[in-house]
């Protein structure tokens, strides 16, 4: 590995660093928020939590950190909640987490040599890794531990749903405009490749949400809700454009042969089977999610449903509230 | 032509047999007394989607509707005592089986009907219950099956083993709720346990919507085999990697084929998949439970407490009854 920013000795004296603030967002988390800002605390000069209008204790935990701002706004959806945090930055790096994910203290010491190597402007951030924390232990395989932009330059990445789905959200670096590219004092601290393409820390960002099996169905159910809602939709959208009616969909195939190859991608293609039992139960878990995806899509376009029973409170239509009004009357 | 709703010769006390002026007697006094004849016995807890078109399916036909509530906090009272018939009444929730034999003991009619909140009676079945109950000759009848199928993803699931005929209108004393949520059913007194599903059956359907859609269904999977994995973990059984991946197969070909799952198009086909994976997620919960340092999955309540081996014929179902009438002050 030759990561030049390394040989710099990481900074002894552990003060905050100014110009790095934390941007989280919050939804009932008193449960496990402090966990996460006691990560953080030693590490950001800045930490921003955007609430959306929790109704437990997230507010007083929070407040009790000096260098918190904590602001209330209601949720837009996950990207543009995201999107928000970031704008409320005002450092000249943020740092991006989730309130269920925590930093390791090597992750702090990456970060913290990291900027204290001053990057030329064109480098946009940084990618660390993300381990989660499953069944009781770590999960790594599978595309269960993966390196993510977290750390980016203020103004330099945006948030978005992946194939712009309301699910999945990723930081999306912006690429450097021409004119950022600084006049080089020679000193070769990131090599060209980095520049292009941003950096890597090695250092853990540790997720520990889906922390047991039932909770993993739970969020299998949710997400493919909104990835049926989401493509169904898109489908009628389609469809008006072209000024026809949608054609009568035809499924079958696809709940037929998606599950299978999912189970084989995740399984022995990522190599899902070094992670024992654990690595068999989330593929299979996977590959059940597939099914329900395109089963969902067949019942939202063959029965009378509108959308899925689970679907997030931000994601349904304004109409779901009006037929109990009428009843109501 | 035998009458669908016929009751078995073995039945009959000779003497309807053979004095048919008795016979006509007896129904001159059973339809001219002013008592109720047949009483509805509904459980609730917050209904307000269902309860309205539950109550108007037996209203017409039943003498008397009793509503019993576990302190709904939603608008189900309202709706409920909105028709003249409704008997409601209140009662802290301590199981499905206690509280559905409580509501049994409310009511006042020799015959009891008992359905959810979430089942509705078909005219068909309304007009066979009730002339099955005013015939004279039932009068030493215990009780009658009926059938339930459920409408599930656009359409009534016939095959799957999902339409099935159980005891739900029977004498008031020949009839106690037992047996483990969601296989509970009525245990008919003197039946052995080979014919606790057999009988005579009235022809017209309970409809029962069990879901909202598919989400509902994979919800309800989730949280059953928490609760069964959990169970079988507190009675000892161990975690098998074969039968974790064999259960699955023969649960599908179970549904699909042998039970005729094909016959209900596409949704019998999802029926089928989803069922096969909530056998697998049993397996995989025990493993969790057994294999890691989980101690119960976390859609299980903390106060949860596995059952003792649930009641399977009257008599057990009866003593539980007493037990718990004795143990709640």
């Amino acid at each position: 590995m030759s990561r030049a920013f390394t040989e710099a000795s990481a900074d002894s004296n552990p003060l905050p660093i100014a110009s790095l603030s934390a941007a989280l967002i919050t939804y009932n988390e008193a449960a496990r928020i402090d966990e996460c800002l006691s990560s953080l605390e030693q590490l950001c000069g800045e930490i921003v939590v955007l609430d959306s209008n929790s109704t437990d204790a997230t507010r007083e935990i929070c407040e009790r950190r000096p260098q918190l701002r904590f602001v209330q706004q209601d949720f837009a959806g996950y990207a543009e909640q995201k999107n928000r945090a970031l704008d409320l930055c005002t450092g000249e790096w943020i740092l991006c987490l989730d309130a269920d994910e925590r930093l390791t203290p090597e992750a702090a010491d990456d970060i913290r040599r990291f900027i204290n190597q001053s990057p030329p402007p064109e480098v946009a951030g940084a990618r660390l890794v993300r381990r989660t924390v499953h069944m009781g232990a770590f999960i790594n395989h599978g595309g269960w531990t993966h390196y993510r932009y977290r750390l980016v330059r203020r103004g330099r990445a945006r948030w978005r749903g992946v194939d712009d789905m309301p699910l999945h959200e990723l930081l999306v670096p912006i690429a450097a405009a021409p004119n950022t590219k600084s006049a080089d004092d020679g000193a070769p601290r990131f090599t060209e490749w980095q520049r292009q393409n941003g950096v890597t820390l090695h250092g853990a960002l540790i997720h520990s949400s889906q922390t047991d099996l039932a909770n993993q169905v739970d969020t299998i159910n949710t997400y493919s809700s909104i990835y049926a809602g989401a493509r169904h939709a898109r489908r009628l959208q389609i469809a008006q454009k072209r000024g026809k009616s949608p054609r009568r969909p035809f499924y079958l195939w696809r709940m037929l042969w998606k599950p299978p190859v999912k189970f084989i991608e995740i399984y022995i293609a990522k190599a899902g089977f070094l992670d024992g039992y654990r690595g068999l139960i989330i593929a299979a878990s996977s590959s059940f999610a597939t099914f329900l995806r395109w089963a969902k899509m067949y019942e939202l376009s063959r029965t009378d449903l509108r959308e899925a029973s689970n679907l997030p409170q931000f994601l349904r239509a304004e109409s779901e509230a009006s037929p109990q009004d009428s009843s109501r009357s | 032509m035998r009458a669908a709703y016929s009751v078995q010769a073995w039945t009959l006390p000779g003497r309807f047999e053979s004095n048919y002026s008795l016979v006509l007697a007896t129904r001159e006094r059973i339809l001219s007394a002013d008592m109720p004849r047949i009483s509805a016995t509904i459980i609730t807890y917050n209904e307000e989607r269902q309860i309205e078109r539950c109550i108007a399916s037996v209203h017409d036909w039943c003498d008397e509707v009793v509503v019993l509530d576990s302190h709904s906090t939603d608008r189900t009272r309202e709706l409920a005592t909105a028709f003249p018939k409704v008997k409601f009444a209140a009662h802290d929730f301590d199981g499905h089986i206690q509280q559905k034999n409580r509501a049994i003991d409310l009511a006042a009619g020799p015959w009891i009907f008992s359905l959810d909140a979430d089942e509705e009676a078909t005219p068909e079945l309304a007009q066979n219950a009730r002339s099955f109950v005013d015939r004279p000759e039932n009068e030493a009848a215990q009780g009658v099956r009926i059938w339930r199928t459920t409408w599930h993803l656009g359409r009534f699931i016939r095959r799957s083993g999902w339409r099935n005929a159980r005891y739900r209108l029977f004498r008031k004393g020949e009839g106690v709720w037992g047996g483990e949520n969601p296989h509970d059913q009525v245990f008919i007194k003197g039946r052995p346990r080979w014919q606790r599903n057999r009988g005579p059956a009235l022809k017209g359907d309970l409809i029962h919507y069990s879901f909202r859609d598919l989400s509902h269904q994979v919800d309800t999977i989730n949280k059953f085999s928490s609760i069964i994995a959990f169970t079988r973990a507190e009675r000892g059984t161990r975690f098998s990697l074969f039968k974790m991946l064999y259960k699955p197969w023969s649960k599908f070909s179970e549904l699909y084929f042998f039970k005729l799952g094909f016959m209900d198009g596409m949704p019998g086909f999802i029926i089928a998949v989803s069922s096969a994976y909530a056998t697998f997620l049993r397996w995989a919960k025990l493993y969790e439970l057994r294999r890691t340092d989980l101690e119960r999955p976390s859609n299980v309540r903390a106060d949860y407490r596995v059952p003792q081996k649930s009641a399977d014929s009257f008599e057990s179902a009866a003593r539980s009854k007493a037990e718990a009438e004795a143990n709640s002050p």
